[in-house]
């Protein structure tokens, strides 16, 4: 009904080139693409379970990622890192052929080699390995810990915004009670007394996150409130729920979106430093910061354990606030 | 034209700003934005609500359309006190009732075309079947003077003439009769204000419109309105027809106003100054007259009381001890 026209001067449009000025940022959105397809393909590119397998007269496409009912039978994929085929029979295995799970005892704690390129750790795990698929659960702890901060910012700041009066005063107490409280304490009790679980992990720190949203989105509601455009749409009649979501929140998003991507590389080193502390994801399921609790007991000789998994949180961390900081300088026109 | 029944009576409409205070404290003072004004506008004219920045007329554009709640006082329309009214009747009232507003930058949201900015009023208040939107749409940009191929596109592709041509048809989009322009013309350049100033003419003719035009430009308000309003810190201190009003104005404010119009010739003598000062704060408004600390013909009685709006004659009214009773003969020096 409501038809787009593609539009050189749009304002995105206009954020895009102003943020291809900035070379770093453009940088590191490119590394942050790149992990996002690495932790996308994972299962493609460190796995022990092969790509293609020709097995029995049966060619098998993409085990890896469908459960074939004949190889299960078989308990295959538990066991594909010790399976070899037969004459007749073939696999294609990932470029890096070990699961982020398999142990391998008789390897364990070697250093970076042609093998296991960035090392094993204490089992005989591929450390590349574990990186890689703990880099899905980072990311998507990320993503859905600031996705749920975002939706409750949002929602609370605009109607704070927006109302005004007592809506305003009772959401701004209960951002001020959520800021008074260390985050990290608070996510540590409570993660003390809930399950172990990844879910519980994004839930907890989205839960703990939107404060800073909230009051983002409250203050450009102010700002947009008092614009002729929603006294037109209020004087047109329109309803309060469509002025809001329809005409203010696309105008007040702009901040919002900066302030999601500091808030990634936040969540990011939060669910770091909770798996480190030994609140994170319950092992052997392999985050980055799961990876730095494990080399804990290693680190005066495997200095591989420590220092790849943190160079990645450093990267992934710094990349996001460089493109934070990029996307904010884009959008603010004072800086044109 | 019926000249017995107003098309909108607004009778001792007050909005008094709280100044200070919060969720238990008591406010310590009020902005007195609009004071008790009551006037009545007749269907099918074109009225003009004069007066300087902070005098409280855009808050009147405003209350009347509910924009802001009034603290007291009531306003009719077609015999239906608006201020009474709950959302629901309210929604039905907003079709008959529009407001054009002042900044064509501000008053258009920059994130929609004008298509979907249209097609969304007809839509919500089901002016025309769906199917019709885009060719209701159509008629409406060219009553305005745009080009249908205005319409995918966003406002900044757009000067401030044609933006505030948007504004006006979607204004119109409901097909309202009575239109509130708060200061239609005064962030144009002079040679746009004339376009649109002659658009609102031509459409109050083909449309049956009825006007309130808040503006400070005296030439534009002679320029199109039949009768005036003159305004001084939310109270209104004169009411007359426009010519009578620039011909024989009688309130010293509105002389002040009226000297104060630059003339084209230059060797006239310049104006004389005859406000002195600054507009006093509406926080804190002067005891009497709120004119009478920059009124050269000030009296005892002035400081004390507030003038009421008196009749001079049957349409030209104005609040004022000194001139409003006074015959011509027996005009006071200036002190």
């Amino acid at each position: 009904m409501f038809r787009k026209s593609a539009n050189p001067h749009s304002y995105y449009n206009t954020v895009w080139r102003e943020f291809c000025k900035h070379r770093l940022s453009l940088l590191a959105l490119f590394i942050i693409a790149m992990l996002g397809l690495i932790a996308v393909m994972a299962p493609f590119i460190a796995n022990d379970i092969p790509i293609l397998l020709y097995k029995g007269g049966k060619l098998y496409i993409f085990p890896n990622i469908f459960t074939y009912s004949d190889l299960q039978a078989e308990n295959l994929y538990a066991n594909f890192d010790r399976w070899k085929p037969s004459s007749g029979e073939w696999m294609l295995k990932p470029p890096i052929p070990y699961g982020p799970l398999n142990q391998e005892l008789e390897q364990s704690l070697q250093g970076p080699n042609r093998t296991h390129w960035l090392g094993t750790d204490d089992r005989g795990r591929d450390v590349l390995s574990r990186m890689i698929w703990g880099s899905r659960l980072s990311l998507s702890v990320g993503f859905v810990a600031v996705g749920i901060a975002v939706i409750i910012g949002v929602i609370l700041g605009s109607l704070s915004g927006y109302f005004g009066k007592w809506v305003d005063t009772v959401v701004l107490r209960f951002i001020e009670l959520m800021l008074v409280i260390p985050t990290f304490f608070l996510i540590i009790t409570v993660m003390a007394f809930l399950p172990p679980s990844i879910w519980t992990i994004m839930i907890v720190i989205g839960l703990t996150g939107w404060p800073g949203v909230a009051r983002l989105v409250r203050g450009e509601f102010l700002k947009q409130k008092q614009m002729e455009y929603v006294l037109a749409s209020r004087a047109l009649g329109l309803s309060n729920s469509r002025i809001m979501f329809r005409h203010i929140l696309p105008n007040a998003m702009g901040p919002v979106f900066v302030s999601a991507t500091f808030g990634l590389a936040g969540a990011i080193l939060m669910e770091s430093g909770l798996s480190f502390l030994g609140f994170g994801v319950p092992p052997p399921t392999p985050s980055w910061g799961e990876l730095l609790k494990q080399s804990q007991g290693y680190v005066d000789f495997a200095w591989w354990l420590v220092l790849f998994p943190g160079l990645a949180i450093f990267i992934t961390v710094t990349a996001f606030n460089l493109v934070g900081e990029g996307l904010r300088d884009a959008m603010d026109p004072r800086l044109r | 034209m019926n000249n017995h029944t107003p098309y909108l009576k607004v009778d001792n409409l007050t909005k008094y700003y709280p100044v200070g205070g919060g969720l238990f404290a008591k406010a310590r003072n009020y902005v007195r934005a609009v004071d008790h004004v009551s006037f009545n506008v007749y269907s099918g004219e074109t009225v003009s609500l004069v007066g300087e920045s902070g005098s409280g007329k855009t808050t009147v554009a405003r209350l009347i359309l509910r924009l802001v709640e009034p603290t007291d006082g009531s306003i009719y329309f077609d015999g239906v006190d608006l201020t009474k009214l709950n959302s629901k009747e309210l929604r039905s009232i907003r079709r008959k009732i529009q407001i054009i507003f002042q900044d064509p930058y501000s008053s258009l949201n920059p994130r929609m075309t004008v298509y979907s900015m249209l097609a969304e009023v007809l839509h919500v208040h089901r002016i025309v079947p769906k199917e019709q939107i885009t060719g209701h749409i159509e008629q409406l940009l060219q009553l305005v003077g745009l080009n249908a191929d205005a319409m995918y596109r966003y406002p900044h592709e757009f000067s401030g003439g044609q933006r505030q041509r948007i504004g006006i048809a979607r204004a119109l989009a409901v097909n309202p009769s009575f239109l509130v322009a708060d200061e239609p013309v005064s962030a144009l350049d002079v040679s746009v204000q004339a376009q649109i100033l002659n658009l609102l003419m031509e459409l109050q003719e083909k449309l049956h419109l009825t006007y309130l035009i808040i503006s400070h430009d005296l030439g534009v308000v002679r320029h199109i309105s039949d009768r005036v309003l003159v305004m001084y810190l939310g109270r209104i201190v004169e009411e007359a027809p426009t010519e009578t009003l620039f011909e024989s104005p009688n309130h010293p404010y509105t002389k002040a106003l009226m000297s104060a119009i630059p003339k084209p010739d230059p060797s006239a003598s310049l104006p004389k100054l005859l406000a002195r000062g600054e507009p006093p704060s509406p926080v804190n408004p002067p005891s009497g007259c709120s004119f009478h600390p920059r009124c050269p013909y000030a009296t005892e009685k002035c400081k004390n009381e507030s003038p009421p709006l008196q009749n001079i004659s049957d349409t030209h009214r104005s609040a004022c001890w000194v001139f409003a009773k006074n015959s011509e003969d027996k005009i006071p020096q200036p002190i």
